[in-house]
């Protein structure tokens, strides 16, 4: 089996698994030690060792033909080979005492459902076009955000569709997607 | 000779009809820049249609007046919102957004505006001066010399991430990684985009950008979540600086000037790239380098100086050999050619009214972007004063809305959450994002000019240049000494 197995197909499956299995070994691993409030920036780590390692792997299977001393991998090894030392004394540093210690994690609930909501809303665009999609956005968002003046938040959300429509997809020609269900039911 | 051409220059166009084009020219390229998702060379070339009827001159004056305007307005975004509307008005949100956060959006605002001003009016001085001399030094530069001006840039990091040079290192490695995305540029291979078509042009940087340090921020933020205090702070009347404030920092708009102009005289260098070094220089000489990124002066004035006045060095290779130094005079060259008017020697030949009229509304629209820009920095500051739970939700709409403008492309507003999520988790561990969005910058410059380097003359091709192996110690010594610093430091302590 040849380094170009992984770089598709089953192979890029099988590396993309170890890589998720070797990233969470080592969170699992850090966390039980008595630096375990380092155990995300170790995890970190090994996740640039691991895209590091897939770049490596990925750029063995470039087509590609050397031309006068350079080739297409050329650049990405270089720069793939000094990540991966780099992260390994960075994971070294952490285990250590020399790195300062991550940020409180803070109000995550709160950071993953304004996100989810932003997915939900780009995700929808296609269908329902970007205006309507971008309104309940914002009031969704400020809702969230925890806003509760009902009049002012549908004034605002309504002034932005109105503020995006005539400058950007009128005056500009920002071609917005109007969404494939609202076309077809207003026979755009 | 110069002063009689210019002053006749300046005659012809104080009138009405020039300086109302000059004012349009100033308030269109403000508001192009500010909007992330349309580039000073966008903004630009959606104007050159309405300059078909104008005479050659006016239409000139016009693209010019919105491509200097341009290069200020991203900075009112980043200095408000933390959203640069183009990719060197990032170097201003560094410190300009923390002046915003503090409750001193006024002095971010007066700051930027005042050191564009300078290097604007700085750079078309010395491209009256010098632009033949300097335009033939700037073509000796082969790709040795570029690569090399590329390390330069990228060991700037050094000093952008403090003292955790290590964090710096990764975080520009993972940028310079990104950037390797798409068709390898000189032999065309497909690299790391699983066949993807939109990925063939590699991750498209606005969105990339504007994911890194807005929507990352405002996540950042929300994680924070302690709206009622925020809210009380951004309440309070900003303050705005004064002639005495400005006049502090006049070295350091004169410094950044100076680099803006140098930097932007090289084809492919840009405002980003000057905007970056002058910032670096700009923190290493200080005597207080820990402040840079809390939101001092001297960090808006370096960027927002350098930025603005490398437009006026773009235009020394555009107008005395009619090589394109930037996109936007790639576009001017186009707009000129529309005209019937062929940038180069034969430009200062034949028609000597044309480039002395430029000359002069250069200094004229600087002035006018001066008076705008201060009337419109009231408005601005307003911003500021937004509630954040209506804030935020308008700073993800603008942010989509300004990636998908780039391309018409749904990929890019994937790449803008994408790129945020990820600056997010990096803010948390402490890894700096300015060198990520420099590695990215950089990346393609400094591996087209190395690859280039190699087949021209070998693997050490990049050390068999007297100026190329200077411009490398100089990186060598810029990157290592202030890590040496360092460990200089913690071995005295440990003592």
């Amino acid at each position: 089996m040849s380094i170009a197995y992984f770089a598709k197909g089953a192979g890029l499956a099988i590396m993309l698994a170890a890589f998720a299995m070797a990233v969470g070994l080592a969170y699992i691993v850090a966390s039980r030690t008595a630096k375990r409030r380092m155990a995300g920036l170790v995890a970190l780590g090994a996740s640039f060792i691991s895209l590091g390692a897939f770049v490596l792997v990925l750029s063995a299977n470039l087509e590609t033909s050397v031309f006068n001393g350079n080739e297409a991998a050329m650049i990405p090894r270089l720069w793939a080979g000094i990540l991966i030392p780099a992260s390994v004394l960075m994971i070294y540093r952490a285990l250590t005492g020399a790195e300062e210690e991550p940020e409180p994690a803070g109000r995550t609930d709160k950071v993953l459902a304004v996100l989810a909501a932003l997915t939900i809303s780009v995700a929808l665009m296609d269908y329902l076009g970007y205006f309507i999609c971008s309104a309940a956005f914002i009031l969704i968002c400020m809702y969230m955000l925890g806003y509760r003046k009902f009049p002012v938040m549908l004034l605002i959300s309504g002034s932005w569709v109105a503020f995006s429509y005539f400058v950007f997809y009128r005056l500009l020609y920002v071609g917005l997607p109007l969404g494939s269900i609202i076309k077809a039911v207003f026979g755009i | 000779m110069v002063l009689t051409n210019l002053f006749d220059g300046l005659v012809r166009i104080m009138n009405l009809q020039s300086i109302l084009v000059m004012t349009v020219g100033v308030i269109v390229g403000i508001l192009a820049g500010a909007m992330p998702g349309i580039s000073p060379s966008m903004g630009v070339a959606l104007m050159v249609p309405f300059t078909f009827k104008m005479d050659p001159s006016n239409a000139l004056i016009f693209l010019v007046a919105i491509y200097i305007a341009a290069n200020y307005g991203g900075a009112i975004t980043a200095v408000t919102i933390n959203t640069p509307g183009t990719p060197s008005a990032a170097v201003t949100s560094f410190d300009g957004y923390p002046m915003c956060k503090q409750g001193r959006a006024g002095w971010g605002l007066g700051m930027s505006l005042v050191a564009s001003v300078v290097g604007g009016i700085f750079s078309v001085i010395i491209l009256i001066a010098f632009a033949g001399p300097l335009a033939k030094v700037a073509l000796k530069f082969w790709p040795q010399e570029y690569f090399s001006l590329a390390v330069l840039g990228l060991s700037a990091t050094a000093s952008l991430g403090g003292k955790d040079w290590l964090k710096v290192l990764v975080s520009t490695l993972i940028g310079l990684l990104l950037c390797t995305v798409g068709m390898d540029p000189i032999l065309g291979v497909k690299r790391f985009n699983f066949n993807y078509i939109p990925l063939y042009d590699g991750f498209t940087f606005i969105p990339a950008l504007i994911g890194l340090l807005a929507i990352s921020e405002v996540l950042s933020e929300i994680s924070e979540f302690n709206f009622v205090t925020q809210n009380v702070a951004a309440a309070l009347k900003t303050s705005w600086p004064g002639i005495k404030d400005y006049w502090k920092v006049r070295w350091t708009m004169l410094r950044a000037s100076v680099i803006g102009t140098i930097v932007g005289i090289f084809p492919g260098a840009g405002a980003t790239i000057a905007a970056f070094i002058s910032y670096d220089i700009e923190r290493r000489i200080s005597r207080t380098p820990e402040k840079f990124g809390t939101g001092i002066p001297e960090g808006v004035c370096a960027g927002e100086a350098a930025d603005s006045a490398s437009v006026g060095g773009a235009l020394v290779p555009m107008l005395t050999l009619g090589i394109p130094g930037s996109a936007t005079t790639a576009v001017l060259i186009g707009a000129l050619m529309i005209h019937d008017l062929q940038p180069g020697p034969e430009l200062f030949t034949k028609h000597p009214e044309v480039v002395f009229n430029l000359y002069s509304s250069m200094f004229v629209a600087n002035i006018i972007m001066l008076v705008v820009g201060t009337w419109g920095s009231r408005i601005w500051v307003n911003v500021t004063r937004v509630r954040k739970e209506i804030l935020f939700p308008f700073i993800f709409s603008f942010a989509l809305i300004g990636s998908y403008a780039v391309r018409s492309s749904m990929v890019d507003v994937a790449i803008c959450i994408g790129f945020g999520i990820l600056g997010w988790i990096l803010r948390r561990f402490r890894i700096p994002l300015p060198p990520m969005v420099l590695g990215m910058v950089l990346g393609t410059m400094a591996e087209v000019n190395l690859r280039r380097a190699v087949m021209i003359g070998g693997t050490w091709a990049v050390f068999q240049r007297p100026i190329s192996l200077t411009l490398l110690i100089l990186s060598a010594l810029s990157f290592g000494l202030p890590i040496y610093g360092e460990i200089k430091r913690r071995k005295k302590k440990a003592a």
